[in-house]
């Protein structure tokens, strides 16, 4: 039998909506990958060449603390994101784990909603205290770069934190299965209770 | 108010939200309603001064160091060294198991890290030598936790960093409880083999031993390098981590080409995914804190409790051991660090301890409660590397847990244990 006009309708705006969803979310992958990763790098390769020059020149690289701690602000907020889509933040998930089917697909809505609320209510609080820091024209001591640079990276990263818990709900709204977070399917099930393996 | 904040963030915690969520929602629940403020920039800058720290830069540089190490040969060079001495002992495959833990904390600093690394060669063969699961999962977990005491250990640079105590005194502590951690766990081992009537391995010849430590000679020189490096004063811990990863990058991908140079980027990337969702919880550890001792909440607490306690230092040591011994059982370890280490300082300045004693006693607590249910972390790791339910995990560790709270009173009552090594060092 043929399948009614608008529940074909139906799922092909879905598949529109995820089409599109999933391109933006993979751009906003490259760049969150590319700041993360780059910003391990970077400041590995800055305090090995900082150690060494100290060991064997006697000297250091100039504003070595100011980009090391840069880097950091920078790494945790640019990761706030990426924590967010490969499912990865610490959470106490004993009473969650205990569900099952749409209890759990609710309790996990439910979560994800209010903390994606939480995130742009942060995002837009750090933006404020950033552009206060810009007004005030705020630079490091020794190398001089204005501080709102490395700091953007908190508002950044709420809003993107935010955007992630959003769109893992979306996910879950037009699909059947469990979703942790946008791309990545619940496989808490596939742990096998039989003892025997 | 007070009352309503803390059963939110109870609430929120048990619910399952990400535990960021509890500590910012109770922050900020403090400042509109009990601090009658609504600048909420005040934690954005809170939250960024927490992660802005040149001596945290040495958790990232630790966790790349002991990625490129657990995707290496680094793991099963130090294990077939330790097999190879002990295998052959009454319990020896459980006691390799528990040294090649310890050793294994030497170069990667995380209990996590070390249970993928050493459970999973490990287990399989206790399995076949007839250990029970049980037991196979419980020393695995257990042992890993060692790790935490072991220089490098995370644990012990995130209480350096709040604490104000030197990471590299903190370091030096941990290595002799570390030790004594293990030679407790190889106890119970003898007399579980015993008990489970398993016989031991062969014993290997020492033609064997040699290749087995000629071959671990490059790894084994990671720790000292690292230790001997913040012992003899040429680094300070960060700058100890650069020379780690520097040691692991020579090692694992010039020297033993196990690592490939493109796998450089998913080892960066993922060292940076642990390290921000650790790094979120130490910004909203630090905003918690900060509005909490604001309102004066940390003195309200334990001023009675501390002046009905008095000063007496093993009083005071024993009720640090309690209160992060039942926080680490319910919330991470490094949120406990965060939040209870800067309540209880003023407690511990008042009835002179030393601070690196006491954070020796703190770190073995984190280990404690990273592997005792309902929450350790280890617990979780456990079940997603061995595919196993949560009760089959937690199954044995219930004489695991009463031998590390047995350290832990050996290490109050005696501080030489923690104390004796930072001071040869001066």
């Amino acid at each position: 039998m043929p399948e009614p006009a608008d529940t074909s309708a139906s799922n092909s705006y879905k598949a529109s909506l995820t089409k599109v969803l999933g391109v933006l979310d993979r751009t906003a992958e490259h760049i969150e990958e590319f700041i993360l990763g780059g910003s391990v790098l970077f400041l590995s390769g800055l305090l090995v060449i900082h150690v060494l020059g100290r060991q064997i020149l006697g000297t250091g690289v100039t504003g070595q603390v100011e980009l090391t701690r840069m880097s950091m602000v920078i790494m945790t907020f640019a990761g706030l994101g990426y924590g967010v889509r490969k499912a990865r933040h610490i959470s106490m998930s004993a009473f969650y784990d205990q569900l099952r089917g749409k209890p759990r697909k609710l309790l996990l809505m439910f979560i994800h909603i209010v903390t994606g609320a939480l995130m742009f209510y942060l995002a837009w609080h750090a933006w404020d205290y950033v552009s206060s820091i810009q007004d005030r024209g705020r630079r490091s001591s020794a190398l001089q770069i204005p501080l709102w640079i490395p700091y953007m990276a908190a508002p950044v990263g709420f809003a993107l934190a935010g955007i992630q818990y959003w769109l893992t709900v979306a996910r879950n709204l037009i699909s059947k299965d469990t979703y942790r977070s946008f791309s990545e399917k619940e496989r808490y099930d596939e742990v096998p209770n039989d003892p025997s393996i | 108010m007070l009352t309503i904040t803390f059963v939110t963030m109870f609430v929120l915690l048990a619910l399952g939200f990400p535990m960021m969520v509890p500590l910012l929602a109770a922050a900020l629940m403090l400042m509109f309603f009990t601090l009658d403020t609504n600048n909420v920039g005040l934690l954005m800058g809170q939250m960024i001064s927490g992660v802005r720290s040149w001596a945290l830069a040495a958790v990232p540089l630790f966790i790349f160091a002991a990625d490129l190490m657990t995707r290496g040969h680094t793991a099963n060079r130090l294990l077939d060294l330790v097999q190879s001495f002990v295998g052959h002992l009454r319990g020896g495959l459980p006691i390799t198991t528990a040294a090649s833990c310890t050793l294994f904390g030497a170069v990667s600093g995380s209990t996590q890290a070390t249970v993928v690394a050493m459970g999973g060669p490990m287990r399989p063969k206790l399995l076949e030598k007839g250990y029970s699961d049980s037991f196979s999962l419980a020393l695995i977990i257990n042992a890993s936790d060692i790790a935490l005491l072991i220089p490098p250990s995370i644990g012990m640079i995130i209480y350096g960093v709040v604490s104000g105590a030197s990471i590299g005194d903190l370091f030096i502590a941990g290595i002799l409880p570390g030790f004594l951690l293990l030679v407790l766990f190889s106890i119970y081992c003898w007399i579980g083999s015993i008990r489970m009537g398993i016989e031991p391995e062969p014993r290997v010849g020492w033609g064997a031993r040699a290749r087995a430590a000629k071959k671990a000679i490059l790894p084994l020189g990671f720790p000292l390098v690292v230790v001997g490096g913040i012992y003899g004063g040429f680094f300070s811990p960060t700058e100890a981590a650069a020379i780690a990863v520097l040691y692991a990058l020579v090692l694992e991908i010039v020297i033993l080409r196990a690592v490939k140079l493109r796998e450089l980027w998913d080892v960066a990337l993922s060292t940076g995914l642990i390290t921000a969702v650790v790094f979120i919880l130490v910004a909203a550890g630090t905003a918690f804190t900060y509005v909490i001792s604001f309102a004066g909440i940390p003195q309200a607490i334990l001023d009675p409790v501390i002046a009905s306690i008095g000063d007496n230092p093993t009083m005071v040591l024993g009720l640090i051991a309690i209160s992060f011994f039942i926080g680490c059982m319910f919330v991470d370890p490094i949120v406990v660090i965060l939040i209870l280490t800067p309540l209880f300082m003023p407690a511990v300045n008042a009835a002179g301890l030393d601070p690196v004693h006491v954070g020796v006693i703190v770190t073995l607590q984190a280990a404690i409660g990273s592997a005792t249910p309902p929450f350790g972390c280890d617990i979780f790791t456990a079940m997603a590397v061995f595919r196993r339910p949560y009760f089959d995990v937690i199954r044995g560790t219930p004489p695991f847990i009463l031998i590390l709270l047995f350290a832990t009173v050996l290490l109050i009552l005696f501080p030489q244990i923690s104390l004796w090594l930072p001071s040869l060092a001066g």
